[in-house]
């Protein structure tokens, strides 16, 4: 294990990596871009507990913390975008902390799986904006690592419920994975405990202190809501209507002209295929914007997951199950719904896809450690490759053209 | 013995966030003094009329043939003047009664919608968020708190206008504030705001 001081001095620079990344330039357009005009209405509209056209099923977080950065910053880009910025360069901290946590023997897990969030083009783009998938994906990787810990006795498990809370309440993802998270500090540990003076918390005190002190939580983010009169039994039949008109909903109903770009879920880590819209064409600069997918990485996901769960069926390790099982929990929900899905719902999936591709890069680096070690350079300078297109700025049209010219490249003129 | 404490401090912080809820739901419900059942200049009067008394967060009966949850700018009609009550807190939550007349065409309507869910006899719709029950009269559900009532008169046959003025002078729909506009006559929801005066 390496002495604390490096662990912290590397944790650093990881987070100094992801902030420069995702707030450099942020405020260089100062209008509003991407969904921002949207969620400005929205965070205006569910401020006061009333829902907009397009986002009235959404739970409210997400537009409650906008509309707060938004009345402590002014509605600038750093006020709009000031959330996602710090919440999306915390977020491969945390998955970083998180592998620590599950694999203690092999910390390499936890730093790859943090490099790649941090370098991550669709994570650098989205945390550069307003979309709640960033925040819910760091409320949501924040209750893992306090489950995880929660699991070996530690008192974290209210802290879990809160993170949790937090994360329902920012978007519907994950109601599968509570259910893990909670499955998972019940099951109990194989072999010795690492503390027999604080044995892992029993079935009611998952269920108070995580179930429903998240369900608290996200009752609490309604309370604009209940303003309005509504009261709890109208809060359950909302719920239900959210439900049945999910499932109602087809491409039609969307007026993206995008969304058939994006792909079903289905096809996020199969098909190396992103969309591009050329922004400002020049005579040999050109700015591009991309939905950017690091194929290296992306790609491996589901290799990487197939592995990671053979290797924890054969060992019985509880941390690769975990990273499988949450993995699963959020994104076979999004690959049951059938239809195009915007591929920024991916970003609520890819913490725990990135650590089972971390976890199965760790794992080949025992026997081919070149082949890790080339496969991880390739994913890092990918995603470094695609970084100007993640973040709209200008790139000379001969070294990408070649590569845009696969990708599906939209020109709005 | 901490853990327990911690356990009973965590059940109450839950319990103290239903509550506070519910508190601040009833609370945000502003039923207007005593009870009246007055003509009112349309559509856009009867949003006049709502603003006056003062309610806000209130279930509403609205007796007529458009929902009235259009989202058009410019002076209230009878196409958007719902929605400005919603959009201004206060209306919530909708009972939308059709006429025998026209509910054939307007249940063909919501059956070939796919997220309307069935509703007693009526059909259940959300817009915006908005929980909208559509149905006839004599499926209107029974309100468990006193409701808001509009009505378009010329849209209801006279068996139904007489249904309905039974039921708010025998108190099955409970009402603070009726308003009703339209030219029929005799109208039997007059005699109802002569008695309420």
């Amino acid at each position: 294990m390496p002495p604390p001081s490096r662990t912290a001095l590397g944790a650093a620079g990881l987070l100094a990596l992801a902030v420069f990344l995702r707030a450099w330039g942020v405020a260089d357009i100062p209008g509003y871009t991407g969904d921002e005009p949207l969620h400005v209405a929205q965070a205006e509209a569910f401020a006061t507990g009333h829902g907009v056209d397009g986002a009235w099923w959404n739970p409210p977080l997400s537009y409650e913390l906008l509309h707060a950065s938004m009345s402590a910053l002014g509605d600038g880009p750093w006020g709009r975008r000031a959330r996602n910025v710090v919440l999306g360069a915390l977020t491969p901290l945390l998955v970083a902390l998180l592998g620590f946590s599950l694999f203690q023997e092999r910390r390499r897990t936890g730093w790859i799986a943090g490099a790649l969030l941090a370098v991550d083009p669709l994570h650098v783009t989205l945390s550069r904006g307003t979309f709640e998938e960033v925040q819910a994906a760091f409320f949501f990787v924040a209750a893992a690592l306090a489950v995880v810990h929660a699991a070996r006795g530690r008192p974290t498990l209210v802290l879990g419920g809160l993170a949790l809370g937090c994360a329902l309440a920012s978007k519907h993802y994950f109601p599968l994975a509570a259910l893990v998270l909670g499955a998972y500090a019940l099951a109990p540990s194989p072999g010795p405990s690492p503390d027999p003076d604080r044995p892992p918390p029993s079935l009611a005190t998952v269920i108070l202190r995580l179930w429903l002190v998240a369900a608290a939580v996200y009752v609490a983010t309604y309370l604009p809501w209940f303003g309005r009169g509504y009261g709890l039994g109208e809060l359950v039949s909302f719920h239900l209507d959210v439900l049945r008109v999910q499932r109602s909903l087809d491409a039609a109903a969307f007026t993206n002209v995008h969304l058939p770009a994006s792909g079903t879920a289905g096809e996020w880590f199969l098909v190396p295929s992103m969309l591009v819209v050329l922004a400002q064409p020049g005579e040999t600069l050109s700015r591009y914007h991309a939905l950017g997918r690091n194929f290296p990485a992306w790609l491996a996901v589901l290799p990487a997951a197939a592995a990671v769960a053979l290797h924890a069926l054969r060992r019985r390790s509880r941390p690769e199950a975990l990273v499988v099982a949450l993995f699963a929990a959020i994104y076979v929900p999004l690959l049951l719904a059938g239809r195009p899905i915007f591929v920024h719902s991916a970003v609520a999936v890819l913490p725990f896809a990135l650590l089972a591709v971390a976890r199965a890069a760790d794992l080949l680096a025992g026997r081919w450690p070149r082949a890790a070690a080339a496969w991880l350079a390739l994913a890092l300078a990918f995603a470094l490759f695609l970084y100007p297109l993640a973040t709209a700025r200008r790139v000379p049209d001969a070294l990408y053209a070649p590569f845009l010219a696969r990708m599906v490249l939209v020109d709005p003129r | 013995m901490p853990r327990l404490v911690a356990d009973a401090a965590i059940s109450c912080a839950i319990a103290a966030v239903l509550v506070a809820a519910q508190v601040e739901a009833r609370g945000a419900r502003v039923v207007a003094p005593g009870a009246s059942v007055r003509r009112a200049a349309g559509p856009a009067g009867v949003l006049e009329e709502w603003r006056r008394a003062g309610v806000r967060g209130r279930t509403l009966v609205h007796v007529a043939r458009p929902v009235g949850l259009g989202a058009d700018p410019g002076p209230a009609t009878e196409a958007n003047f719902v929605e400005r009550a919603v959009h201004e807190g206060l209306v919530r939550r909708i009972l939308h009664v059709v006429s025998e007349a026209d509910w054939p065409e307007v249940e063909r309507h919501l059956q070939a919608m796919p997220a309307a869910a069935g509703a007693g006899g009526g059909y259940r719709v959300v817009d915006r968020g908005t929980p909208v029950v559509v149905t006839r009269l004599g499926d209107l559900p029974r309100a468990s708190e006193p409701v808001l009532v509009d009505v378009d008169v010329d849209r209801l046959s006279d068996a139904e206008l007489a249904a309905l003025a039974a039921r708010l002078r025998q108190g099955s729909l409970r009402s603070d504030l009726v308003l009703w506009y339209g030219a029929r006559t005799p109208n039997p929801l007059e005699p109802l705001g002569a008695a309420a005066e």
